[in-house]
Parts: C-alpha cells; structure tokens; sequence
C-alpha cells in the first residue's frame, strides 16, 4: 500500500505562528488542500519532520476584489474561483483555466496555492496567470514580496520559495473588455498535458489593441509569455502566428517517454493556432 | 432476494480487504528495483533461502519436464523483472508493515535487461542452463508455395496491456486446526486451491478457498501468484490469520500483463480479392518466466488466425521468448484479439492494394459451407451473418464517415467443461458455479434457467460467490466460457433436482422452494464449432480539436446465441469494446531503459474514462445456437476482440497513413 | 494524536498517526467498508466521500484534515427509506458490474442531482470524469444517472 512515512502534524492558525513553525522545523511540507501533498507523502518521495497546515490561516483565505486588481489567498479552492471571482476577462481567463484541473472532486480539494507552487508543468494556473501579468505574493517574516509570475518558477518542479517562506496568493489587474482563450492537449498514457495555451487579447473593429499569450505543458517546461502588443492590425494574426511558431522552432523540445519532438511542436502548433483563432473569432 | 449489486451501495460488500480478523498480519512485499541483475545481498525480512519451497508452477496443469522456467516463491540468486517478488515481512499494523519493508536492504549487481522481442532472440539467454531466450516454438498449419500473382508483408504489434481492473489483487489466509481457509479476490478458486495445494504439499481436503467479492480481473485473478503462496505460508508459521493487498504500484510492476505479440505475416491472393494463403511468424514475449497459458500463446494466436475465413494456405511459426519483464499473463481475450488484429490488418491491407472495398473482400472469402482451416479451427459458415449485419449497421452510412469494419470469431473456452450446485433452503435457492462470476452477472443467466427448467421465481434465486467447501470440483471463469460451460453444468443440475423433486412427490415450483434438496453436476465440454460467435465491429474516428484522435462511434453486430440476459450481454459489450478501443489510443504498458514500467498511476496506464467513451450501437442477433441445452455463446470478450482492427482501420482511414503497431504511434499526427 | 471526525452523522473519536489517511480512517476505525481503494493517488474514485456537501477523493487526504467537517459515505446516503433515487436507479438498472465502483458513482451520481442544473448525458458523461468503471464502458451509467436528474 501506499502510506506516507512518519511525521509530526501542526496546524497553523496565524501567519506568524507558521513563520514560527516552519523556521523551527528542519524540512517542513505546507499542506493547503493536499492533493499533491499527500500523494507526495504516499509515494514518500519527501520524508518532512513536520507536516503544516495552513488551510485555517485567514490571510490565505481571502478574496479582495479592489478597484483595479484583485487578490486570491492560497487556500482559495479551486472549484470556488468560478463563483467568486469577477466578470472582467483576466478573471475569466483564471476561471477557464481552474475548471480544466483533474476532474470535481479534485477541484474541490486543490488550491490555487497547491496549483501554483508545485511547478509542474503540466499545472493550469501558472499557465493562465503567466498570460494575464499577475504576481505571486510571497511572504515571509516581516515582509512580502511582490513577485511576476514568470519569475517564480525557477525549472519545473522548482520555485523560489523558500523554508520559511509561503505563497500567500496570487494578484493581478483586471482587464475589460478582453476576448480569452484556453487551450490544453491531454494524453492518458502518462496523464499528462503536451501543451497548454492560455491567451487574452482586446480587439476593437479588428484592430488589435493588446495581445498577451502565455504557452506551457510538458514540451514547454515553466510557462513562456508572448507579448505582442506592438502588432496593429487582425491582419498581422499570420505573422503573430508565424512569429510564435519560429519562437517553438528554436526551443529545445526533447524526445522522452512524452513524444518526441515533431509531435510536441505539432501538438503547440495546433493549440496556439486555435486558441489565437477563438480570440479573434476565425 | 434483491439485485446484486444492492448490497453494494449499502457498503455491505465483502471484498478481501474488507475482511479483517482479530490477531491478523499485514503482508508487504519488498520488490525487485532492477530488471536484471544478480542478487548480492538481500537483508531483512524471509527471503527464497529462508523458505522451505520447491519451485512453483502457476496454473491446473503442472507436469514435470516442463520446457519452460517458473517463477519462484521468491527470487533467488538472480532477479528478472522490474517487481519481482525479494523479500516478505509482515506487522500487525498495516502502517508499520509498510514501514518494515523499507528497511529490507537488497544489493544487486545489474545486468543489460532484454526488453523487447528482437533483444531477446539476439541476446544471451536470461535464464542459466538455456541455450537461448526461445521458450516454445509451434509450426501451425502446412508449409506451401504460393503462386499468388499477389503477395503483400507487414509487420504487426500489440504492445502489453494490463488487465488493470479496479479491485487490484488480495488475500486473507488463515492455517487453522489443520486447515487452510483462504479468501481471496479470484476468477476460479479451483486454480487457487489447487496451487496451493500442490505448491505447500497440503492435502486438498484439507484447503477451503472461498471467493470474495471480486472487483472485476479480467485474467489478472486466475493464476497462483507467489504472494498467494507466501501469505499461505507464513499463515501456516505463525498460525495467524495474513493479508496481502495489492497495491496499484504493485499491480502495475508485478501482475501478468496480456497482449506483448507481434506477428510478421505474408498474405497471397489473386487480383479479385480471393486470398490464397497466410503465412509468417508470431512472436509472443511472455516475460522473465513462463506458464503452460504464455508459452502455447503463439500456436494459440495462429490457430484461430483464419478467423471466420476460408483460407486454404496457412503455415504459421510461433515462437514466445523471454524478457526481463513481468510474466506474462491472460488478459480479457488473451490471444484472440491479436489473431483478429494480425489478421484483419493483413486483409485491408490487400483490399487497399487491390483498391476493393474491404468489406467485399472479407466477404467473398468467407465460407459457404463448414470450413475446417490448415490450422485445424473448424467454423460454420458466416456469410449470412455478416451480409445481414453489414445491413444492420448501416455500412453505407458509415462508409462516408470512414468507417473502419473488422469481421472476427470468438473461441469460448469451452475445455474443461464446469460444474454447478443448486441447494434449496430456507426457501431460497442457492446456487454454486465452478466459474465464479466476478464482474460478469452470471446471476442473471443463473436466475433464468433455474426459472426456465424449476419455475422458481427469479428473486428466491441467488448465486453465492466461488467456494471449494461447497462446490468441490470445477474449473473457472475466464475464456468467455461461462454461459456455454457453467450454464450447461447448471442447466443438468436443475433437470437433476427436478428429477429428484417428481421422485418424491414435490411437482409445483412452490413445493420444490419449500424443500431441502440439493444436485450437483459436473460435466467435461469438447469445443463445437456451433459455440463459435461472429463478431462484427464498426468504428467511426475523429480527430479532436485538431490533434486528438479519438473514436467517435463503435458499433458492434454480434451473434451472442441464445441471449440468456439482455443487461449482462450490453454491459459485457460496451466494457468490452471501450478496452478495445483504448488499446488501440493510448492504453499500454510500456518500460524505460532500465525495464522500469513507465506509469507510475493507474490513470497513467492510458484507461478509458468516462470522457473516453464513444457513443455505442449495439445489435444482437441468434445466429445459430449452441450445441447446449440453453443454446448460448460466449460474449466477455467479443468487444476486444472487435473493436482493435475496427477502431486501427478508422484513424487508418483518416490519417491516410498504416497503423500497425498498438497505441498509436502519435509520431503519425504529424 | 486524538481526533474526532463526523461520518453519516456519528462522530467518531480516536488516538491515531498524524499519517492516517481519511480512507483507512473511514474503513477501519469507523469500521464502514462501503468506501474503498482503488488506486492509491486519486485517480480512480473508488474512495470518494462527501466532505460538506462537495465530493473528494479520501485517499489523498489526510484524516486530520478532515477534523470539523461533515463527512458522507456511500452508506449515509441511504435511510430510513433505503438507497437514495440515484443508487435505487443504478441498482434496478444493473448498470454496474462488479460493484466495486458502487460508492464512487453514488457520491457523484448523488452531488450531480443536487448541484447540476440542466443535467444531459454530455453534462454527467463530463461530470463523473473522475471515477472509474472498468466493467461496462460507462453508457448504462451515464444513462441512469441522466434521466434520474432530469426526473428531478
């Protein structure tokens, strides 16, 4: 069977009592939802002396929707963001996102945190708030750190982060009146995800006035952002797809146990063509 | 007496892991982290010299002068598959059980693993004392010499599939007062007991073998796997009841996967679509070690390769060879879908060649008379069947979608024959098959002829799960055997007790219910080519979203004799055909480098979900009925063995590119 | 460590390992076997329960977690009037095999009917995505499950 090793369980109530905690514990692991966490622990590829629990902070768990941006805490689930998040076209772009993730119940277990910080890169989230700018909120003792999104992943499966430290969110402004599109390709045989495509654009009489695209999944590694503001007219959308397929050109996809690299770079081809095609209504 | 399944959502089942006994020992088998490699040390826990076993054979028929090596209790010396049993402890407490087997140390010094069919027959032998890496080879049919104006080759792939299904494998053993009960997840506890039996020199009757509830095996549960044998054992040591679970991990390293056959076939015919002759080889790698089952695999494969057809030429060489994998095993069809793959991959190659219409070519040759083929298969004519079922489905429809249709057969294995009980108490009737339902509903076929031959209402009627102690002969279910065999056995049997009842008086159905009395029967079947199903499938492709190739439809057309229950036949065939499918998508068994099975979940192995599921259509007819009193035929695994060729030729159709080789080459999206 | 869970309305209260997980806890100090393990790492359902009316998967929590919150297992599903509409359909439909899939479908099948409006097959095809039958290629499933929430 699959049982996690031994370890000591604490429950965090304030942030400073975490701080506390996961400075005195020699390797602590953050438990939100705990769907990765847990599996984690079965499959005891982390032996942590002290399991934290953080899904009672209150920091973690708010929502605050400002003027101009808004803010998620970690804890917030993911099957929640659909009800509680704005109308506005980053948000929605969010929302597209999260209800792709695994299937209900997982969605009702995970969090934004969990999706955030595991690094993945089969992971929605870091995909969709890489395209929309947003910024990881990190905090530690006395202080918090604004962070861009792209700068959190370090490779897969690693961020900044570090002991002490917790993603207490994510922020990002709104955006009106932008048209979204979410893209993925899912295999069963090693569920994972080749390519995820995430864009949010704003169009006024086909004119383009602000294109943003962010391309992740396994072929791709931590997300990748395009930005391609300076492009003006619906009629450049060959040349926005041609400027992002030469980019997939140069990148170094391997050949692994995933595909090989033609059908990797297929697979992106067809996915940032459709998703940039839902966007501009083709 | 209510519907089966009742209890279930009543959380009143009782499947093996649900037993628990006061005073009782969890199991946890330390493995094999190597493909292959000399075992240096292996510290902790009981090892292969710590037991007093001989070597085991898996399987009824164990005979001496075996040609082919069994897999040991536990490895010694050397290991040969990634998962091979090392090391066994236990603990009282499940968790500690787990935390026992990480302190087993096990030092190897590795060797090269051979994991495919060509490294195998080029590489030295796996096993000491071999001369090479061949277990058996077969030559099925005659040698000919075509002087076909048409000779076409290819060369054809199933890669491994793991039965998988969502109960994984346990047992509960307990030695007490001389004997030997065991509970266990099973497909036959007749294997189960006489394994054992003959593996711990235990006197039969001194084994009981009492089947669980079982969640699904589909071939994975019929074999007398080592960890049966060590829980026995240590049962027996420490006088204690012992449990063994399967993990998801374990059944993915370590349970005996099916398919793992490649074929290298020549097909002759003239320029009309008439097919002359088959001819090639069949490779099956059946693993690190072999069983009677993997090692007549390929003779077994060639035997039925002409399927429904009349093909007059066939000269088949079959060979199984090791590799440093997990042996290989049943699994739900075990060698018929790959005869219907092999051969109607061949047969639309050779339309294509001759730009005819697939459907034509399998038509104009099937037989219009009995037809006994090269290799010894005798089938009925078919013609009739598939003219009216090509109808029934509507090819011409489907033709304009791209349709991909295959024709095949489905051999029930009937050998063996079964044995059934019927006991009426209390007033219910109570009933025991040699051939254990697991997932099949055989209840449903059960309540209709105990109400067909003893008019008893179907809801005093149940069938009580596979037990030695009551029912003390028979075989199994596996094969698609069931309703010929186990029906067969419990269609005498009630003629028996009915018999029995005008004896003494009791004629009414009520009188009978309000008795004790009891019959058995048991009966050995010879295969009747009227036993023989046809299987007709049509699949419809799609490729999603621009890159997701998916089959949108299947449709089967399938002679299921006489139908003895409308829900078990769906369910069956609909389970059936989604296996069938998702074996040809992205549903296998695949290895790293080092031998290492890749997926590491069961979702990683490439199952069908529920959003996997094409829309079915599906018709079934009589065609013809069994040389059996109730006149069924076999249908468990009708839709694996149809829904592969169909569902290859439909992504064929639209990719415009050859698909042989099983998943998918993704590489060809491209 | 002691903990005290809600499951079908019984609190339950024991001295057990931070590790314990949710399931084992389910099986084997509360004793209810109705809820299993298919696959260990969430990817089959056999484990599902209902925590506060949402579903998840209990092999992948830890019991702990689960500390003041109502927990559902396939056997509170059912009362004083035996199964609840969704089970009786799928029972009187035979629309499972071996059974093991029995408390998966009904914690789904049961949320779908109280959670999902304008259910169609496509909806509840989507909507049980995450739990697996091995036996019968879903269809007989999806239809039960559809027409009780559209009978609702």
């Amino acid at each position: 069977m699959k049982i996690p090793p031994d370890f000591k369980y604490i429950r965090t109530y304030t942030l400073d009592e975490y701080y506390e905690k996961a400075n005195q514990t020699s390797l602590p692991l953050i438990i939100s939802g705990g769907t990765v966490a847990v599996l984690m622990l079965k499959n005891r590829l982390i032996r942590p002396e002290a399991v934290i629990d953080i899904s009672q902070i209150p920091e973690l768990n708010v929502l605050k929707i400002n003027k101009d941006d808004v803010f998620i805490g970690a804890n917030m689930k993911l099957y929640k963001l659909k009800n509680v998040l704005p109308n506005d076209s980053a948000s929605e772009l969010i929302v597209k996102s999260a209800s792709t993730v695994g299937d209900i119940a997982i969605r009702s277990m995970g969090s934004v945190g969990g999706n955030v910080c595991l690094g993945d890169p089969s992971n929605d989230l870091p995909v969709a708030l890489t395209a929309i700018d947003a910024q990881a909120v990190i905090g530690k003792k006395d202080d918090i750190t604004y962070l861009p999104i792209t700068n959190f992943y370090i490779k897969p499966f690693k961020t900044v982060l570090n002991k002490g430290e917790i993603l207490l969110g994510v922020n990002y402004k709104m955006l009106n009146g932008y048209r979204t599109s979410y893209k993925k390709h899912f295999i069963n045989f090693l569920d994972h995800y080749v390519g995820i495509v995430a864009v949010i654009a704003k169009i006024e009489e086909n004119v383009i006035k602000d294109f943003k695209m962010a391309i992740g999944g396994e072929a791709v590694g931590k997300p990748v952002k395009f930005d391609l503001s300076e492009f003006s007219n619906v009629d450049e959308i060959k040349i926005i797809k041609e400027r992002i397929f030469d980019y997939v050109n140069t990148m170094h996809i391997e050949n692994n146990r995933f595909g090989t690299a033609n059908y990797k770079k297929k697979v992106l081809y067809t996915l940032i063509s459709r998703a940039i095609d839902e966007v501009l209504k083709l | 007496m209510s519907e089966r399944t009742e209890k279930f959502f009543k959380g009143k089942g009782s499947f093996v892991d649900d037993i628990t006994f006061p005073d009782m020992l969890y199991l946890e088998i330390v493995r094999s982290r190597k493909a292959h490699a000399k075992l240096l040390k292996v510290k902790g826990g009981l090892t292969a010299d710590s037991l007093d076993l001989t070597l085991i054979s898996t399987g009824e028929s164990y005979r001496k002068g075996k040609n082919y090596e069994v897999e040991p209790v536990l490895a010694k010396e050397k290991v040969l598959y990634y998962g091979q049993p090392v090391s066994a402890v236990y603990d009282k407490d499940k968790y500690k059980a787990k935390d026992l087997a990480e302190t087993v140390e096990i030092s190897y010094e590795e060797l090269k693993p051979i994991l495919t069919i060509e490294d195998s027959l080029s590489s030295k032998p796996i096993h000491d004392g071999r001369k090479d890496n061949i277990v058996s080879s077969f030559e099925v049919g005659k040698k000919f010499s075509p002087e076909s104006k048409i000779k076409l080759s290819d060369e054809l792939f199933m890669e491994r599939v793991l039965p998988n299904p969502l109960e994984t494998r346990g047992i509960v053993a307990f030695y007490n007062s001389g004997k030997l009960n065991v509970w266990i997840s099973t497909q036959s506890v007749y294997s189960i007991k006489n394994g054992l039996s003959r593996i711990l020199g235990l006197n039969p009757a001194d084994i009981n073998v009492y089947q669980t509830d079982t969640g699904g095996a589909f071939g994975s549960k019929s074999a007398v796997y080592p960890e049966y044998v060590i829980a026995s054992y240590l049962s027996i040591k420490t006088k204690k009841p012992v449990k063994w679970i399967e993990s998801r991990e374990e059944h993915i390293s370590s349970t005996r996967p099916g398919r793992g056959a490649k074929a290298q076939l020549k097909i002759y015919g003239d320029e009309k679509g008439k097919i002359d002759g088959i001819e090639g080889k069949i490779l099956v790698d059946v693993g690190a070690y072999a069983d009677d089952l993997s090692s007549t695999s390929p003779s077994w494969i060639g035997y039925q390769i002409t399927g429904p057809y009349m093909i007059e030429n066939v000269f088949i060489e079959g060979y199984s060879v090791y590799t440093n994998k997990a042996p290989l095993g049943p699994y739900r069809g075990a060698g018929r879908p790959e005869a219907a793959f092999f051969m109607e991959r061949m047969i639309d190659l050779y339309a294509d060649h001759l730009g005819l219409d697939p459907v034509d070519v399998r038509l104009k040759n099937l037989p219009e008379k009995e037809f006994i083929s090269p290799t010894g298969l005798k089938v009925l004519p078919s013609k009739a069947f598939f003219e009216d079922g090509i109808k029934k489905i509507n090819y011409a429809e489907l033709k304009k979608k791209n349709a991909g249709i295959s024709f095949g057969i489905l051999i029930p294995a009937v050998y063996g024959g079964e044995s059934a009980k019927i006991k009426v108490e209390n007033g219910t009737v109570k009933v025991w098959l040699g051939g254990n339902a697991h997932w099949q509903r055989h209840e449903l076929f059960v309540k209709r002829i105990i109400k067909e031959v003893l008019g008893i209402p179907e809801d005093k009627v149940v069938l009580m799960n596979g037990n030695t102690s009551e029912l003390e002969k028979g075989i199994g279910t596996w094969g698609s055997r069931s309703a010929i065999v186990a029906g067969y056995a419990l269609y005498k049997a009630a003629l028996a007790l009915k018999e029995k009842a005008e004896k003494i008086g009791l004629k009414e159905p009520q009188q009978v219910l309000s008795s004790e009395l009891s019959s058995e029967y048991y009966e050995n079947m010879q295969l009747d080519p009227s036993m023989i199903s046809f299987l007709l499938t049509a699949a419809v492709a799609e490729i999603e979203d621009g890159i997701k190739p998916v089959i949108k439809e299947i449709w089967a057309y399938y002679d299921v004799g006489e139908p003895l229950s409308l829900e078990a036949i769906y369910g069956q065939i609909t389970g059936g055909l989604l296996m069938g499918v998702q074996e040809v998508l992205t549903e296998a068994l695949k290895y790293d480098e080092n031998g290492k099975p890749i997926p590491e979940t069961l979702s990683a192995t490439g199952i069908a979900y529920s959003i996997n599921a094409p829309k079915y259509d599906v018709q079934i007819t009589s065609f013809g009925h069994s040389n059996t009193p109730h006149g069924a035929k076999g249908v468990g695994e009708a839709g694996t063995i149809g829904a592969p060729p169909a569902s290859a030729r439909a992504i064929e159709n639209l990719i415009k590119k050859r698909v042989n080789r099983l998943p998918l080459n993704l590489d060809l999206l491209t | 460590m002691k903990i005290k869970l809600n499951i079908n309305g019984t609190d339950y209260e024991s001295e057990v390992e931070p590790r314990m997980l949710l399931v084992d806890f389910i099986r084997d100090v509360a004793g209810l076997k109705g809820t299993h393990v298919g696959c260990e790492t969430g990817s089959c359902g056999s484990c599902m329960v209902l925590l506060d009316g949402m579903p998840v998967k209990s092999c992948l929590m830890l019991a702990v977690q689960a500390e003041g919150k109502k927990i559902i297992t396939v056997e509170g599903l059912s009362g004083k009037n035996g199964l609840n509409k969704v089970q009786k359909a799928l029972s009187e439909r035979k629309a499972l095999q071996c059974g093991f899939c029995a408390a998966g479908f009904s914690i789904m099948g049961t949320w779908i009917l109280d959670n999902e409006k304008n259910v169609d097959y496509q909806k509840v095809k989507e909507d049980i995505a995450g739990v697996v039958c091995r036996c019968s290629g879903y269809d007989q499933i999806i239809k039960t499950i559809t027409e009780v929430a559209k009978n609702e």
